[in-house]
């Protein structure tokens, strides 16, 4: 699945199957870790009810147009993908949802309460919006290349068909 | 008797050499918290992301010094009616090789509180007195830091 997948736009085909798109048609965006590696994949409803779910980390769904330029995650679908990771205790995920947590408190939908060490371990205490919920973090150290990877793909998740860098993509999510 | 006045002029000039150069670096004995940053990005961006920060934890900007490749916040002042309870912080950022020439990141947040016993909430009328540094907010002002520089690349 997903053999050339490019990371720098959504085709109009399927990423597993090739098949091209019909205009409305429902497209499964995903995000899965396999194997350590951070992989996009947008499928048709056929192929992505023959996915490996274990594999996923969060997947919205859309509706494929010729018209539509741009494809965009909104921070909501974010937020739930970080909450979801947060339980969750594979090093990979661990990784993925540090840097979902610093991208949502930069962008202020995550409120950075306070930092609590626990035994050599950091972690953030966070706190969603208008929420009184908190729900710790790990602040990890990740490997330069590994951390540019993952942000890399972050960025694009955010709007996969910009060409710029992820401050002029989430500053058009921001302004939309 | 006649002696020549420029030796003492000359040692004038020596010992008034540091307070052109800036404000004394009483902060460099604080606690401070740090991080590599690997690869280092360009300092003007550094130095940008520090303003971001600042502000992002919570604090005003203060003063912006390139040539020390620092940013120093203004007070955050939280004035209480009860002596000895109110505290005001400042956040201190900072660029600079270690000993093994890696680009480090550190943050400081020095904590103080007022002592005055007259109008505890007036401020003009504070008397400050130095507290140990404030490392949970140091901490957190650096991951502000490093949710900006980690995310730019």
């Amino acid at each position: 699945m997903a053999q050339s997948w490019s990371f720098r736009k959504r085709d109009a085909t399927c990423s597993d199957c090739n098949r091209s798109y019909q205009e409305g048609e429902e497209v499964y965006s995903l995000l899965r870790l396999v194997e350590e590696e951070l992989q996009r994949v947008d499928a048709c409803r056929s192929c992505f009810d023959q996915r490996d779910a274990s594999q996923d980390v969060v997947y919205w769904r859309t509706s494929h147009s010729e018209k539509r330029g741009t494809m965009k995650m909104d921070f909501d679908l974010l937020l739930a993908a970080m909450e979801g990771m947060a339980k969750d205790e594979r090093e990979d995920r661990r990784d993925l949802c540090y840097l979902l947590a610093l991208l949502l408190v930069r962008h202020r939908k995550l409120r950075l309460e306070r930092v609590e060490m626990r035994g050599n371990k950091e972690y953030l205490i966070l706190r969603k919006i208008r929420s009184q919920n908190r729900f710790p973090v790990e602040s990890r150290e990740l490997e330069p290349e590994r951390r540019q990877k993952l942000t890399g793909i972050l960025a694009e998740l955010m709007d996969p068909t910009a060409e710029g860098d992820l401050d002029s993509a989430l500053g058009k999510e921001e302004t939309a | 008797m006649r002696f020549s006045v420029l030796p003492l002029l000359l040692v004038l000039f020596v010992t008034s050499l540091p307070a052109c150069s800036g404000p004394t670096l009483e902060d460099e004995t604080g606690r401070w918290t740090e991080r590599v940053l690997e690869p280092a990005p360009p300092m003007r961006d550094i130095m940008d992301a520090f303003e971001w920060s600042m502000v992002n934890a919570g604090f005003a900007l203060g003063e912006r010094d390139d040539s020390r490749h620092t940013l120093t916040s203004a007070w955050d002042l939280q004035l209480q009616p009860f002596r000895n309870k109110g505290r005001r912080w400042q956040g201190i950022l900072r660029v600079e090789k270690n000993a093994e020439g890696e680009t480090i990141v550190k943050s400081r947040v020095i904590q103080e509180k007022n002592v005055t016993q007259d109008d505890t909430l007036d401020s003009g009328e504070a008397d400050w007195e130095r507290m140990e540094d404030d490392m949970i907010r140091s901490r957190i002002l650096l991951q502000h830091l490093v949710s900006q520089l980690h995310l730019a690349g």
